[in-house]
């Protein structure tokens, strides 16, 4: 009886435990074998055999059959107007394309134009010519009013896309058709990323927006049209009949399916139940890694991003000053600690450690896309970065941390609490550094601190921390916004200028500041390309940041289906989703 | 001095001092005796305990038991399984987890051990205040406690944690785990205070205290000297359910990244890594999960058994 007893009081408390490490711990490993209830109710179907496929070239394309794409989250609008997540952006760019896209090499490619846009020689009219006898899936014709509409909507008062560019144009003309002209009242320069969707002229009114059918029903002129949308389940995509391009899409049907996580998503891949999986980061390697005798494997593009370490040149105390030769940091304001500190960086062991290998090492701010500025990566080297410390004047002190005039070399490294293989980095930073002398501390916090903005103090924006670790760069094509808003010296953020800015090292150098004000002022490519390439030289001279490895825009996949790309753009994995086919 | 005082005293005067071993009958023992062979009688106690002295032994210990450093890592042995020279397997740096699973578990049961000292001191304080004087101080002091048991306490845990890293103290800078053990401490100390409180107020009315205060006793030498040593048991009681409850905060908060910051292991922070990983390497988040798992219910146990060998009345019956 007692016994018993005790065992059910061990019963009882065993279940209470669990349940009181639920809330604390959303994936709590006590619980590893409770999969969600919401998990595919009804399963989809694995790809029909398409009937009788005739030909014997086993590269020969099959039409027909659909795919399941998995997704963590749900888009919640398909209008590029009001769409706000990433996940919405790369659902919408299925049904609705636009003028000029970023190809999976981060090149601008036209899709609805019929070529690049070309400017004129002051830089202040542009001009776009649309692909002729296009339709929208409705029927209705794709032309140089659909442009204008288009333009009307994202500077309309409802819309919540960004008008960055559009707000500059002074008139758009539609010469015939199918030539657009428009006239800027100042240079912008990367006009290539404007019109990257068209809506239909006849989508609904504008001072109605919220309210268009439109949103959870959107029309483009995409390969897909929606057929089906069931709220937390799935979203069904059928093929455009009248897509511009004869036979294609060559699918039937593409499907986007809930998923409760991404955990779920990564059994689903190696069941076969979901064709893709989409989003998702290199701490997925190792789990990818083990599904690969499952033919599952992985798209990326380079985004154009690098995970980097943020060195703070001025003061940690949170006055955010605007100009760090006044106020130095201690330590990191001298740029032979600084070279050391990247010299003492063994970027390809922490590529070869935590991410297999699979991405390259970080060496330049401009990794990908029209403007590549392609730099000698650093060179590891702990002799040499013990001597550049010497050289400083840092001495090692009895407890092998270096020191100089009182001050020790010890530095904390802050990034948002909770990212696996950032702490992960910081460890092995951490232990790569000692040796040189350099004790570093790891101090993460909660992302909101972190991130906040200026007015709610935000270590970043105050400039409180030594050094940051996070991701950030050019996304998506072009890099002027990028460069400006993290390089130049107007971009400090500091009680003058209320914050704004993300140059968070308080880096100033003059000659980046005039490269950048010139490149922004013309729209001659090439012009362009070899100012941000000036700039990229300087940066790696000057190291405001080192820059660790370059980050992919990632899917997972099963290899049966062909042409699967990544763009890295908010476009993502639909990237010419008419050239999908399923190979048996 | 416990013993002495207790209100069955009186049921076994003076035998205490059984320094003559006389086996001649089964004659009354000392409350301290009894309670030892209640406890031993206690199956599930006494397994506890041993399981828990084993895991201090290996906690303390922790050199003597492993040739590898918590912190060092070898790179290319990342996600190593369980075998003869890593007997844990390592973890996503290459590290040894029977290592850190050790290390860990300085941290994690130092903040328990921490925490519920803060929460008895404090617990105790206010329930003899409270229990003993009665009136508005009671009134007051109840409310209070009230207050703090109605505040979520994970919310305010995460607030006091972040203000105290902010304030920047010497002993409370990253990877110290003094200021979320005496965090959890402050927030934890209600129930203590709810129990002191109802046996003190019971003990008042006894005949001990009484003629205490007949004969003259200040009020601090009655609470102190005749009150406090009689509401040890419930206290101890408490405060082994308590340590169960920190360690799992510690585990919760460090899951959340408010907790004790890396490279330091503490069996919360171990597991917190393991959410991607749990598919490929679940050893890294079963070991220390059990560590957890054991500790708290072994501690579960004492308490339990605590409870039955230091009732007085189960006592005199027995």
């Amino acid at each position: 009886m007692k016994t018993l007893k005790h065992i059910l009081a061990l019963v009882v408390l065993a279940s209470v435990l669990l349940a009181a490490c639920q809330p604390a711990a959303p994936a709590a490993p006590a619980a590893p074998a409770e999969q969600p209830s919401a998990a595919p109710a009804e399963k989809p179907t694995d790809i029909p055999a398409p009937t009788a496929a005739p030909t014997t070239d086993p590269n020969a394309v099959v039409p027909g059959g659909k795919i399941v794409i998995g997704t963590p989250q749900e888009p919640g609008v398909l209008n590029p107007l009001l769409q706000a997540s990433s996940v919405e952006d790369w659902v919408s760019a299925m049904i609705i394309e636009g003028l000029v896209l970023v190809d999976p090499a981060g090149k601008y490619q036209p899709v609805l134009a019929k070529e690049l846009p070309t400017a004129t020689a002051d830089g202040l009219t542009i001009t776009w010519k649309l692909k002729e006898g296009v339709k929208f899936s409705d029927g209705s014709d794709f032309n140089c009013d659909d442009v204008k509409f288009t333009l009307d909507a994202v500077l309309s008062d409802a819309s919540q896309a960004s008008t960055s560019g559009y707000k500059d144009i002074e008139t758009l003309t539609c010469v015939d058709p199918f030539t657009v002209e428009a006239k800027f009242t100042k240079v912008y320069a990367p006009y290539m990323r404007l019109f990257n969707f068209i809506l239909p002229d006849n989508a609904g009114k504008l001072e109605d927006l919220d309210n268009w059918a439109f949103n959870r029903a959107p029309i483009g002129t995409g390969p897909w049209v929606l057929k089906e949308w069931k709220a937390g389940d799935q979203i069904i995509l059928e093929k455009n009949a009248s897509f511009r391009e004869e036979g294609k899409p060559y699918l039937d049907s593409v499907i986007i399916k809930i998923l409760p996580s991404r955990e779920t998503g990564m059994q689903l891949l190696g069941t076969s139940e979901i064709n893709v999986l989409w989003d998702l980061v290199e701490s997925d390697f190792p789990a990818l890694e083990k599904l690969a005798d499952k033919n599952v494997g992985y798209a990326g593009a380079v985004t154009g991003e690098n995970e980097l370490l943020l060195l703070n040149f001025g003061v940690t105390d949170g006055s955010a000053p605007a100009d760090a030769t006044n106020a130095p940091h201690p330590i990191l304001s001298d740029l032979k600690v600084r070279e050391a500190l990247q010299m003492a960086t063994d970027k390809q062991a922490i590529v070869d450690a935590l991410l297999s290998g699979n991405v390259k090492i970080g060496s330049t701010v401009l990794p990908a896309g029209d403007f590549a500025c392609p730099q000698e990566p650093s060179v590891y080297d702990m002799e040499k970065a013990a001597a550049l410390l010497d050289e400083a004047g840092w001495k090692m002190g009895s407890d092998n941390v270096r020191e100089k005039d009182g001050v020790k070399m010890e530095l904390k490294i802050t990034s948002s609490s909770g990212n696996q293989l950032r702490e992960q980095t910081e460890q092995v930073l951490q232990k790569m550094w000692e040796p040189l002398g350099v004790k570093l501390v790891i101090e993460n916090v909660p992302s909101d601190t972190l991130f906040a903005g200026w007015s709610s103090g935000g270590l970043r924006k105050v400039g409180k921390f030594d050094i940051l670790l996070y991701t950030t760069g050019p996304f998506g094509g072009d890099p002027d916004s990028h460069l400006f808003s993290n390089y130049h010296s107007l971009s400090i953020p500091s009680k003058d200028n209320e914050g704004s800015g993300s140059n968070y090292s308080r880096y100033s150098n003059p000659d980046v500041d005039a490269w950048l004000d010139e490149a922004s002022a013309t729209t001659d490519m090439a012009k362009r390309a070899e100012l941000y390439c000036n700039v990229a030289g300087q940066i790696n001279k000057d190291l405001p940041r080192i820059f660790l490895y370059e980050r992919l825009l990632l899917s997972g996949y099963n290899k049966s289906l062909q042409n699967f790309q990544i763009s890295p753009s908010f476009v993502d994995l639909s990237w010419e989703t008419q050239n999908w086919w399923l190979k048996k | 001095m416990t013993e002495k005082s207790s209100p069955q005293s009186s049921s076994a005067p003076a035998s205490s001092k059984n320094s003559a071993p006389s086996k001649l009958e089964q004659k009354p023992r000392s409350f301290g005796q009894l309670a030892l062979r209640q406890f031993l009688q206690h199956r599930m106690a006494v397994v506890g305990l041993a399981i828990l002295l084993v895991i201090l032994i290996l906690v303390i210990f922790a050199p003597l038991f492993t040739q590898y450093s918590p912190t060092d890592m070898v790179l290319r042995d990342r996600f190593q399984p369980p075998s003869a020279s890593h007997w844990f397997g390592t973890d996503d740096l290459g590290r040894d987890m029977w290592t850190r699973v050790w290390y860990g578990g300085r941290i994690s049961l130092s903040v328990g051990l921490l925490s519920m000292a803060t929460a008895i001191a404090i617990g105790t304080l206010i329930g003899l205040i409270s229990g003993f004087f009665g009136g508005w101080s009671d009134a007051i002091l109840m409310r209070i406690t009230e207050i703090f048991l109605s505040i979520p306490r994970l919310f305010v845990l995460i607030v006091l944690t972040t203000f105290l890293r902010k304030l920047d103290l010497p002993w409370a800078r990253a990877g110290s785990f003094w200021p979320i053990a005496l965090v959890i401490g402050v927030l934890a100390w209600m129930t203590v205070a709810r129990l002191v409180r109802g046996d003190t107020m019971s003990l008042r009315q006894q005949e001990f205290v009484q003629a205490a205060v007949m004969i003259g006793a200040s009020n601090r030498r009655i609470l102190f000297r005749h009150i406090l040593p009689n509401v040890t048991s419930s206290i101890i009681v408490a405060a082994t359910l308590g340590l169960a409850g920190a360690i799992i905060t510690e585990s919760g908060l460090s899951y959340l990244g408010f907790g004790v910051q890396l490279p330091t292991p503490t069996w919360g922070n171990m597991l917190s890594n393991t959410q991607n990983q749990m598919t490929t390497a679940p050893w890294t988040a079963i070991f220390p999960g059990m560590m957890i798992f054991i500790t708290v219910i072994a501690i579960n146990f004492i308490g339990d058994g605590l409870r039955d060998a230091l009732d007085p009345y189960r006592v005199e019956r027995g």
